[in-house]
């Protein structure tokens, strides 16, 4: 029954917006049919897939990056006390420091480059990956760590199955969590310093005050999301829910 | 008959509290030795010293051989069912091998339960055909007969019984029970 719902929730979703559409000026906010269209449009005879395409590489790029960095640096602070108490105020601080703020200063030192964009958004992802993983480790059970020892396992082989299947839910969650900030953050990236993109995109129909273009390329763009968390994220989850019942 | 196990722990603390202290154990190959006392007197910490899971103590042991534990609690990997949890410990091992060995427990035919499938019973089982799946020179058990029913307990005394028959390795039991103790050992250790 869940398709179900979640379709009947889309589209009361839609219908809202077309009555809102009746009542506000066209330019606006234009109903769901014109946007529709437009995205057709630019999807068939426009640059929406290049620019899509061109912000999904810097997500994916980022996301990776964000995720093995912080999870290789929690994992180690939820390991060594002394490292966790060393580095914990610098969590802190990039955790509060605004997305905003890396953007403009890593644009200003290393240039409006794609470099710059990368680091710019993994700053601002590290620091929570980094909290969800040290969680992680800090609640690995030691009793594990006796049993591979005890039977000879490698190291190779301790960390594929003993350490990462306990460590799974919480890179599961920094995962998610990561997808829905990270591309937020890249379209801010690439508002402020890019020439492709949907941020870019979105800065340049904002300076012609087309609502019609900004709604296309956002739907296409949280279209595309909502596809990665349901071929990709969701399998996931229904394959560790085997174990977990 | 050669020593399987020699331990000398001129001391064992864990933090400030002295736990173990003054301990000469040898354990020959093929003999079955119990340990025993109350509760907190560093009995499970003893077997943890001699399986080579904690280094900080004074003294020296040595060990000859592969070493097969049964752990307190059953300690299976949840996410790896019951078969796949022997696998992993005793990887040179086919399939129809951890199927007798499941068997020899008497859990024919569960091999893809996973441990959340399970009774504590049939977890503690489990744990005990992987101990046993790695053809060990050495088995340490940890209290294996505890919070099991009487008839799982019996099967599980006649597995150990009979595999140590068959198989003679060295074994150090655990056991807060005096007469299990006696009834299973060939030598008592008592501690405290």
């Amino acid at each position: 029954m869940a398709p179900a719902w979640t379709a009947l929730s889309l589209l009361l979703l839609v219908a809202c917006w077309h009555v809102a559409a009746l009542v506000a000026p066209a330019a606006t906010l234009p109903p769901p049919s014109v946007v529709m269209a437009a995205m057709a449009e630019a999807l068939i005879h426009g640059d929406l897939l290049h620019n899509l395409g061109v912000t999904l590489v810097r997500v994916a790029a980022a996301f990776v990056l964000a995720l093995s960095l912080g999870a290789a640096l929690g994992v180690a602070m939820g390991r060594v006390r002394a490292l966790d108490r060393l580095l914990d105020g610098w969590v802190v601080f990039f955790l509060n420091l605004p997305a905003l703020v890396t953007a403009i200063l890593c644009f200003v030192w290393f240039g409006l480059g794609e470099a710059a964009a990368l680091a710019a958004v993994a700053v601002n992802k590290i620091p929570s990956v980094v909290v969800t993983l040290r969680e992680g480790a800090r609640a690995l059970d030691p009793g594990y760590d006796a049993l591979a020892r005890v039977y000879g396992f490698s190291w190779g082989k301790t960390l594929r199955h003993v350490t990462l299947p306990q460590l799974a839910p919480y890179l599961m969650a920094a995962a998610r969590s990561g997808l829905a900030l990270i591309w937020k953050i890249v379209l801010v990236v690439e508002l402020l310093g890019r020439s492709d993109g949907i941020g870019f995109k979105l800065h340049v129909y904002f300076q012609s005050f087309d609502v019609t273009g900004i709604l296309a390329y956002s739907l296409a763009f949280i279209v595309v999301v909502q596809v990665v968390e349901i071929a990709v994220l969701a399998p996931l989850d229904r394959k560790m829910a085997v174990w977990r019942g | 008959m050669a020593d399987a196990i020699q331990a000398r722990i001129e001391e064992k603390r864990l933090g400030a509290t002295l736990v173990l202290s003054g301990l000469d154990i040898s354990v020959a190959a093929g003999e079955f030795v119990a340990v025993t006392g109350p509760s907190g007197v560093g009995k499970s910490t003893l077997l943890g010293l001699l399986a080579g899971l904690d280094r900080r103590f004074c003294g020296r042991i040595e060990t000859v051989g592969r070493i097969g534990m049964v752990f307190q609690d059953p300690r299976l990997l949840p996410w790896r069912s019951a078969a796949a949890n022997i696998a992993l410990a005793a990887p040179d091992l086919e399939a129809g091998a951890i199927d007798a060995a499941l068997t020899a427990v008497g859990l024919a035919g569960q091999g893809g339960l996973y441990p959340r499938q399970m009774s504590l019973g049939m977890a503690r089982r489990v744990a005990l055909a992987r101990a046993l799946a790695v053809a060990p020179d050495i088995l340490l058990l940890d209290e294996p007969f505890v919070s099991l029913d009487a008839a799982s307990a019996d099967l599980v005394r006649g597995v150990v019984r009979a595999y140590w028959h068959s198989r003679n390795p060295a074994v150090v039991m655990v056991t807060h029970d005096a007469a299990e103790a006696e009834t299973l050992a060939g030598r008592v250790i008592r501690l405290g």
